[in-house]
């Protein structure tokens, strides 16, 4: 049996003329398979219209609005990240700029140059000062280091008691103000 | 639809906070209802239709008062529906999670029929998910919301012939899942 248009009639839910109609109910009577689709149709149209508008949770509006703050505020905060990266990524470009053309001596390799001659100063500075340290501990006697260690401990105990105390003043003091 | 005094878009689209969310409570419903048919989850929705409103807000400049607010509201919260569904890929409902239900007889007094709205609530997120996300929107534009073809041609950014295509397609789909697996249970009268 021949289906079409009938099937198509039946899915696309235009509007048919008195005949179209017609010839629709009397392919319907003969033909049980259009008249399965349409009525299985009907009932998944059905369904949905009778199917009620869900509403929406209580207190949505008021989610809504604590939302919005939030986002306002992490908004002005990326905002304000934004300004001060730009702003200092600006003022260092500008600082050495200025520096390029308002101090001709200084290029870029005198001042790397420089930068290395200091590393290596300090790092020789360092060197020194260990080879002094240990020439020195070295040269003295037993007894005197036992004083100087005694002292240096002393004196690290003592810091540490007075570290100890103000943070557990300050603590106390926190919790009094609550 | 509830429609609103223009006066309040009007204000909102001014800057006042207030006045937008005037239009926030009176447009909440039927974006959360095209939100939970969309998701078909209350969570979702209520997350997809904070979205909606947030967009709303962001974009509140661009809207063309000449057209429908709550068009507007919708098409916003359809295509993020849609965008939703297409990043997950996997359905929510999955059609193993919900057992068959069989057609009720009209005849028999049911002991459950207070539950019958829900088994009917989920057969139908079962029938609906089955089609896919533009065509889903355009069923529920269309019987849910009444929308003529025109306006969801606008809502979901489409052709007429398109949406007359997706409609097409989605009323074979439904009534093949009513055939195949009764997914309805079909009510009296």
């Amino acid at each position: 049996m021949e289906h079409q248009p009938y099937k198509t009639w039946i899915l696309d839910e235009e509007d048919l003329s008195d005949d179209q109609q017609r010839r629709l109910n009397d392919h319907l009577a003969v033909c049980p398979e259009c008249a399965q689709l349409s009525e299985n149709l009907n009932s998944a149209l059905v369904a949905i219209r009778e199917a009620p508008e869900v509403t929406a949770p209580v207190g949505f509006t008021q989610r809504w609005s604590a939302a919005l703050a939030a986002r306002k505020r992490e908004e002005e905060k990326q905002q304000a990240r934004s300004l001060g990266i730009a702003l200092g990524s600006t003022a260092i470009v500008i600082a050495v700029g200025m520096m390029l053309i308002f101090v001709p001596e200084v290029s870029l390799i005198s001042m790397t140059a420089g930068l290395i001659t200091t590393l290596v100063s300090v790092l020789d500075g360092m060197q020194t000062a260990v080879s002094f340290t240990t020439t020195l501990f070295k040269s003295l006697s037993p007894a005197t280091l036992i004083l100087l260690f005694g002292i240096a401990g002393g004196w690290l105990l003592l810091a540490s008691f007075t570290l100890g105390l103000s943070v557990w003043k300050l603590a106390i003091k926190k919790v009094e103000n609550k | 639809m509830t429609q609103l005094d223009p006066q309040w878009i009007e204000k909102a689209r001014h800057g006042d906070d207030e006045a937008f969310t005037m239009l926030v409570n009176t447009y909440q419903t039927p974006v959360y209802n095209l939100c939970y048919r969309m998701l078909g989850e209350s969570t979702a929705a209520e997350d997809a239709a904070q979205e909606t409103f947030w967009r709303a807000y962001q974009n509140l400049k661009r809207y063309d008062p000449q057209r429908s607010f709550a068009t507007w509201l919708l098409s916003i919260a359809a295509h993020y529906c849609i965008d939703q569904q297409r990043k997950q890929k996997v359905g929510i409902f999955e059609l193993d999670e919900y057992p068959d239900f069989d057609l009720a007889d009209p005849g028999i007094p049911n002991p459950e029929a207070e539950v019958i709205d829900n088994d009917e609530d989920e057969a139908l997120h079962r029938m609906i998910n089955e089609l896919n996300p533009p065509d889903r929107a355009a069923v529920i534009l269309k019987y849910w919301y009444g929308c003529s073809e025109e306006e969801i041609s606008q809502i979901l950014s489409l052709t007429v012939s398109a949406v007359k295509s997706r409609l097409h397609r989605a009323r074979r789909q439904m009534a093949a899942a009513i055939a195949s697996k009764q997914s309805i249970p079909v009510k009296e009268g």
